[in-house]
């Protein structure tokens, strides 16, 4: 009969998750097997004292190998049942110091969620609280909240009412070379007047939008079409990049009608 | 009949429907504020007289019904250079009422929007339809010529972008020229405007 043999080639964070893996063999009353490959090097994470070194120094070999056969053993002495109980000791040990860290200090689960509970209650009591102070404190609790929270994810509070360019932008045939400059440059534009405003250590913020227009010989899409209002400048490019240089001749458009009356159109016509 | 279309020349019309793009934005100022307009082209906006002859003249609605007819006739429907101005075509668009550029820069003054108008060439009527439009827009609307066909044509549009945008996030003259002087001092070719 088959049988599955499991070689798992890596240390489980958690016994548990280990006896799992175990267990993916020797199922319902079948025989199996299971075994343990593991690199040297990445037992370093566990094993705090152990620094493993592909090709010790002479001098250094006894040392370096002693803490990951937990005694007296050179590597070729090494027992499977020692190794286990040292490795699964330091797993332990290493998970242990790891979740008391983790604990209720900053940027941990549980120091998010004491935040927003404590946000929470601020929240109730900026509105609800029967005392002016209390409502005030709260209300500066609430707004040391967002702050922080957004800090990371949003631009800094904006103060200075948002300043917005539009640029509109002649897209017909002749325009080629200010459209390729639009695109290769407005990336160029943005950064360089964000660079100035965090020189001049101001918040300010500003949004562009292209908009592209040619004559009334196009279909509307293309008499006129915008880009939406872009902070940053990657959506403002790929807006300009599919802008192609067209039409300009709506000359063709109305001469020909004018010269349909020529005598040698009517003559070609019907000749 | 399609072979002889060919053979009449372009280019008398060159205007461009400079006035669309203002009255957009005018339109997209009621939705969200703008602070300036920067226009870059090279042909005027069509006059007056050229909107509405192509809006409404009976004339022209003989020439348009007339031309649909030759496409029809040269099998050439839909081509680009067809007319796309039947009423139809506009109905539900902002394009749909004609609008006039000195209507829409009237407009913008009373907005208070700016217009930096820069033109890619010195032909005489872009470059006098272009003043016009900087000087009856909002107030110190610039108006110049922008070589962009010169070698360093993306550096002068790249100077003149940023320095406008900086322009426009100045509150105080004060702060105007620190941006100015920030911008000249840490980028080597900020100086090439022209």
């Amino acid at each position: 009969l088959l049988q599955v043999h499991v070689i798992q080639t890596f240390l489980s964070e958690e016994l548990t998750e280990e006896k799992q893996i175990q267990g993916r063999t020797a199922r319902q009353g079948q025989n199996g097997s299971y075994c343990l490959v593991l690199l040297c090097k990445s037992l370093e994470k566990y094993l705090t004292n152990f620094k493993y070194k592909d090709d010790p120094p002479e001098s250094e070999k006894d040392a370096s190998y002693e803490y990951f056969v937990g005694g007296d053993c050179r590597l070729e002495k090494f027992r499977v049942v020692d190794a286990f109980d040292v490795l699964n000791a330091a797993r332990q040990n290493f998970f242990t110091k790891d979740f008391e860290k983790s604990g209720d200090s900053k940027g941990s689960d549980d120091y998010y969620h004491n935040q927003a509970m404590d946000f929470r209650q601020a929240l109730a009591a900026a509105v609800q609280s029967p005392k002016p102070t209390e409502r005030a404190d709260s209300l500066a609790l609430v707004k040391k909240f967002l702050k922080t929270m957004n800090g990371s994810v949003l631009p800094p509070p904006v103060v200075r009412p948002i300043k917005r360019t539009l640029v509109l932008l002649d897209a017909t045939g002749s325009m080629g070379s200010s459209i390729d400059a639009c695109k290769k440059k407005i990336e160029e534009v943005c950064a360089r007047a964000y660079d100035i405003l965090e020189k001049a250590e101001l918040d300010a913020c500003f949004e562009v939008q292209f908009a592209t227009f040619r004559n009334y010989d196009q279909d509307p899409p293309h008499l006129l079409s915008c880009s939406n209002w872009e902070k940053k400048p990657y959506n403002l490019k790929s807006f300009i990049s599919s802008v192609r240089a067209f039409g300009g001749d709506f000359a063709r458009f109305v001469i020909e009608p004018v010269f349909a009356h020529h005598p040698f159109f009517v003559s070609c016509r019907h000749p | 009949l399609p072979i002889i279309l060919f053979l009449f020349p372009a280019g008398t019309h060159e205007e461009e429907a400079v006035e669309v793009a203002l009255q957009y934005a005018n339109s997209e100022h009621s939705r969200n504020p703008i602070s300036q307009v920067i226009l870059i082209g090279d042909a005027p906006s069509n006059t007056a007289d050229q909107v509405l002859h192509l809006f409404e003249s009976d004339a022209s609605m003989f020439f348009l019904s007339f031309t649909g007819a030759l496409q029809v006739a040269g099998g050439r429907r839909g081509d680009s250079r067809g007319c796309k101005l039947s009423p139809l075509t506009w109905k539900g668009t902002s394009m749909a009422d004609q609008t006039f550029w000195e209507d829409e820069c009237v407009k913008l003054r009373a907005n208070g929007i700016p217009v930096h108008a820069f033109h890619v060439n010195k032909r005489s009527n872009v470059v006098e339809n272009f003043k016009q439009i900087s000087q009856k827009a909002g107030e110190n609307g610039v108006c110049q010529f922008l070589d962009i066909a010169s070698s360093q044509g993306a550096t002068i549009l790249c100077n003149l972008l940023t320095k406008r945008i900086l322009e426009s996030l100045g509150q105080t003259e004060e702060e105007k020229k620190l941006f100015n002087d920030l911008y000249l001092r840490h980028y080597p070719d900020a100086r090439i405007m022209h």
